[in-house]
């Protein structure tokens, strides 16, 4: 097999020489042929061109404007982040303010209310017992009326009576004696 | 008809194929350069392919970028389209590679240079890669204009950093510079000679004849296993005769081309990317030539 080969690399070369007429022999395959060298250069030069005048600036430009685009967007981002934390922070103090204030406030409704409920009782109490003292003074005044109407009455029927029966026998003197002792008497009524 | 007897036969075809021919058995001759060979032919092709795609590229990142500014919205900016994605990452894998070996003050001014070898070797490989194509690569008189090219330059800049004879003086280490006399003539002048063998033919003969050499193989290699398989295959050559071992024989080399393909393809971005890699670190070495 190896000899096939080495025939066919033989055979090749011939063959080589044989087409490219003018090639350096059978260097062929590795001897520079300025007909591939020329329009390399040709070709490197144009290319270069478009790339270093046109295409490279281009797409340079646009990684490099991503870039900056990218950075800006991030640091505008971590800027909001921490506005928007610190404005978190802001917001729960005041809510805890607000809270802590409203705590307060129902506090102190509730103890107002709580005065003003003692302060109505209290008055209530206070009111309630003046009535019954006034109550209670008005029956006693009404019953000592009472008693001083009686009394008179009591003492003119007894002299009347009296009268009736003594007539006019009885001398001033006699009768005014009588009146004290009978008032002496229905007065120790009113102490029992 | 034994396979084995039309081998020498095919390999012979491949050989003749891979050789540089007058495209389309045109008149004239081809050491001349009177004409169009077949190398050439499919590098134009390539560069005609490579104008086209960053026209279009270039032209739409253009559209893009005006039509931010108009609206003020930096939407605009967002990659849209994947080919032109895949054109910016090669765009930034080339300016990043020039600022990585040449350095971030120097390195962006060589972006569209170091970028015209990559994608002029890079998309020329897959025109190779097509059955019936070429890769301006694969013919020695292509990459030695390419490699030309690299050492003019790197030359060029070395002497517009340092000067003409910096440049030359730098080619000997700082060390032997400040020895005696005698020590300055004898190490200094072989060092010299040594540097300027390495600098000014080691390092154009290497970027060509790698370039060459890995695409001209790669070629051979896919052509005889295509070969391979098209003779133990007697489906597809008449009048061979064939058996269950040469059935073998032929699928195995179809595997073999498939997975040949494929390797050939990451060559062809791999050379491209070392062609590309070594002229970087050349250019590098003659701006930075006065430090060493």
């Amino acid at each position: 097999m190896f000899i096939e080969f080495a025939y066919a690399a033989e055979q090749a070369a011939e063959h080589g020489e044989e087409a490219a007429e003018g090639l350096a022999g059978t260097l062929g395959a590795v001897y520079p042929n300025p007909a591939d060298i020329w329009p390399t250069w040709v070709a490197f030069l144009i290319l270069f061109f478009v790339l270093y005048k046109f295409a490279f600036p281009m797409i340079v430009g646009m990684l490099d404007k991503r870039a900056a685009a990218i950075k800006e967007s991030l640091e505008k981002a971590e800027d909001t982040r921490v506005e928007a934390e610190r404005l978190l922070e802001e917001y729960k103090k005041q809510v805890a303010e607000a809270r802590a204030e409203a705590g307060k406030i129902v506090d102190q409704g509730r103890k107002v209310a709580e005065s003003m409920k003692e302060e109505i009782i209290a008055k209530a109490n206070e009111e309630s017992t003046q009535i019954v003292a006034k109550a209670r003074e008005a029956v006693e005044a009404e019953k000592k009326a009472a008693l001083a109407e009686l009394q008179a009455s009591i003492a003119d029927v007894s002299v009347a009576v009296a009268g009736k029966l003594l007539g006019e026998t009885l001398s001033a003197e006699d009768h005014a004696k009588l009146i004290d002792r009978y008032i002496a008497e229905v007065g120790s009524l009113n102490d029992n | 008809m034994n396979p084995m007897d039309l081998l020498p036969e095919k390999i012979e075809h491949l050989v003749h194929e891979l050789s540089v021919l007058p495209f389309n058995d045109m008149e004239g001759t081809v050491a001349g350069a009177a004409v169009l060979t077949n190398y050439t032919f499919w590098g134009i092709v390539a560069l005609v392919t490579t104008i086209l795609i960053f026209t279009v590229v270039a032209r739409r990142e253009a559209r893009r970028i005006a039509l931010a500014a108009e609206t003020g919205s930096a939407a605009e900016l967002a990659p849209r389209s994947r080919f032109t994605s895949m054109i910016e990452a090669g765009v930034e894998f080339i300016r990043d590679m020039a600022i990585d070996v040449i350095g971030p003050k120097d390195g962006p001014k060589y972006t569209a240079f170091l970028g015209t070898f990559f994608f002029m070797i890079l998309v020329s490989n897959f025109y190779g890669l097509i059955p019936g194509g070429k890769t301006f690569a694969g013919s020695i008189g292509g990459t030695v204009a390419l490699a030309l090219i690299s050492l003019l330059v790197f030359v060029w800049v070395g002497f517009a950093k340092n000067g003409f004879i910096g440049y030359f003086k730098s080619l000997i280490p700082s060390g032997v510079r400040e020895m005696s006399l005698a020590g300055r003539l004898a190490l200094g002048t072989y060092i010299f000679v040594l540097e300027f063998i390495s600098t000014f033919i080691v390092r154009p003969l290497t970027l060509a004849v790698r370039l060459f050499a890995n695409m001209y193989a790669g070629h051979i290699i896919l052509g005889v296993f295509a070969a391979f398989t098209a003779l133990f295959w007697p489906v597809l050559e008449e009048g061979l005769s064939w058996s269950i071992g040469s059935i073998t024989v032929g699928a195995v080399s179809l595997v073999f081309l498939v997975l040949m393909y494929a390797f050939e393809v990451f060559v062809a971005f791999i050379q491209a990317y070392v062609f590309t890699i070594l002229t970087a670190v050349y250019i590098q070495s003659s701006v930075h030539a006065s430090e060493h």
